[in-house]
Order: C-alpha cells, then structure tokens, then sequence
C-alpha cells in the first residue's frame, strides 16, 4: 500500500517533471523564437536607423533647396522691379518716338508746302565775320611792322657802335665828360627815334598806299610797342656789336641771329598751329 | 621748336602788334609780351656797357 503510493507520487513526481521538462521544452523554442524575433527587430531597428538617416539627408537637402528657393525668390523679385522700370522707360521712349514720328510727320508736311528751292536747300547759311572791314593787309601788318623795326634796329645799333669802336670815335667821346652810361644813353634813344620815325613811315604808307586804317585810340598802344620792341633789339645789337671787330662782322653776325628768329617767329608758318 | 620760337623778342613783338592792331586789346594784355621785351633790352645793353667799360679799361 505503501509502496503503491510511493510509486504513485513517484509516478505523479515523474509525471510532474516530464511536464516540466515538457514545458522547459517549449520554453526553450519559444526562447528561440523570442531570439529570432530580437534579431529580426534588431534587422528592423538597423533598416529603420539608416531610413531614418537617408530622410534626415533628404530634409537637410530640403532645407538647402528652401534657402536657394529664397534667394532666388529674391532675385527674381529684383529682376521683376527691374523688368518693370524697363517697361517703364519702355513705355516713355516709345511716347518719345510717336510724339517725334508726329512732329516728323508735321515738318514733312511744311516742307511739302515749301517752295522746291527750300527742299534742295533746306539749310541756311549765314557768315558772321569776327573781323568785320579787315583786309588781308591788316592781318599782315604787325609781322611788317616788326621785321622792318628789328632789321633796323638790330642793323644800326650793331654797326654804329662798331663803327664808334673802329674808328676810336668812342674813346675820344668818352675823354669829354661824357660818362659811358650816358653815352649808350644817347645812343638808344637816337636809335628808339630813328624807329619811332620808322614805324610813323610804316603807319602812314599803310595808310595812304593800301587803305590800313589803325584806330586812334590804338596809336598809343603801337607807338609803346614799337618803342619797347626797338629797344630790345636795340640793345641786342649792341651787345653783339661789342663781340664784333668790324661792321662786316656785325652785319652778317646780326643775320646770323635775326634770320633763324625771322624764320622761327611763326610769320611765314604758323607753328603755333603745328601738331605737337 | 615752337617753344623756342615764342621765346624770340621778334614773336613777342608780333604777338603784341598782333593784340594793338587786330584785336584791339588794351594795356593790360600787352604786359606779358612787353615786360620780357623790356627784359632783353636791358640785358643787351647791360651786356654792352660791361663789354665797352672793359675794352675802353683795357
């Protein structure tokens, strides 16, 4: 009896346990199941982590586009202010043209009226002289003036002074109280009046032989210049007067000097007007 | 060359004849071409003296 109860619960114990081991059994394949999901999941996990990654991409990609989406928005609304000056401006010049093509078409209907010699010649012509009553002459007349004043004065003083120097006639002035000062003194004015009365010669042939008539008002003025001129190659000539040993040598050396300043004073060319 | 040539006594005179007698210009507008003038004046004849004085020393 004692032994059929132990061999009962013994039974029932290994009953029990091959339960147990039945449901460890299927705890260890639902544990692997379990596995196998956790893998799968993690599979899952990794396929949404990159997913995820790829959309942050394509939202950070998205951001960028936006940003030059907004710029270019701004720029096109530059180009649409622009766009919209310019058919502004557009829209005045081609006012501009219809008002000129309607003017235009006013004039061509004037120049129908007109006579034919107004349409062969339709512009006029009108000289307005600066120099009213001036004759070529007029225009001529300071480079006479002054070639005739310097050859004179430069001539005369040159080979007086020599002529003085050669013939001693200056050193026996100068033995009488005549200081040499006053004796060159002497001699340029004798000389600035020998021009003065050339240049009175000059104005009035001018005048009498070739109608050059100079105003009064000017004679003043010439007579100044004429003095100051006549003085200045006055003594010019003296001072080369003094390097010359004979009134030969003074002559030609007075040439030497006037002729390259005749040629280069712009009489016979006018080089003021010459390029460069 | 036309530098030169504007520095000669002889363009100056014809400038200034040109400003008495064409253009009709007053006092004011000859005392740029009579002041040089004036300047070559004296210096020839103070050249002359100084020459003279040394000759007539001699």
């Amino acid at each position: 009896m004692l032994l059929n109860e132990k061999t009962y619960r013994i039974r029932s114990l290994y009953n029990s346990l091959a339960n147990v081991a039945q449901k460890g059994s299927e705890l260890h394949e639902k544990l692997k199941r379990t596995d196998i999901k956790l893998q799968e999941m993690q599979e899952l996990m990794g396929n949404y982590t990159f997913e995820i990654s790829n959309i942050r991409e394509n939202i950070s990609n998205i951001e960028t586009t936006t940003v030059i989406l907004d710029q270019v928005k701004v720029r096109s609304a530059g180009v649409s202010t622009r766009m919209d000056n310019l058919s502004t401006e557009m829209t005045n010049s081609t006012q501009d043209l219809i008002s000129e093509i309607d003017r235009t078409k006013g004039i061509l209907g004037e120049v129908r009226i007109k006579s034919p010699a107004a349409i062969a010649a339709p512009i006029k012509l009108e000289r307005n002289p600066v120099f009213r009553d001036m004759t070529y002459l007029d225009f001529l007349m300071p480079a006479i003036v002054s070639i005739v004043l310097m050859f004179i004065s430069f001539l005369l003083s040159s080979i007086t002074i020599v002529q003085e120097r050669t013939k001693k006639t200056l050193l026996r002035t100068l033995l009488t109280p005549l200081s040499l000062e006053e004796f060159i003194f002497a001699k340029t004015s004798a000389l600035i009046l020998i021009a003065m009365l050339q240049g009175i010669i000059l104005v009035v042939v001018a005048f009498l032989f070739y109608g050059v008539l100079i105003p009064a008002n000017q004679l003043g003025l010439l007579f100044l210049v004429i003095l100051v001129y006549s003085a200045a190659f006055i003594g010019i000539g003296m001072a080369v007067a003094t390097f010359a040993e004979s009134e030969n040598t003074a002559m030609l050396s007075s040439l030497v000097l006037s002729i390259p300043m005749l040629f280069l004073c712009g009489v016979f060319s006018r080089l003021r007007l010459c390029r460069n | 060359m036309v530098k030169v040539g504007s520095a000669f006594p002889i363009t100056m005179g014809i400038q200034a004849l040109d400003s008495v007698l064409i253009y009709q210009e007053g006092f004011s507008a000859l005392t740029g071409y009579l002041l040089p003038l004036l300047l070559y004046g004296i210096s020839g004849l103070g050249l002359a003296y100084i020459l003279l004085m040394k000759e007539i020393m001699d």
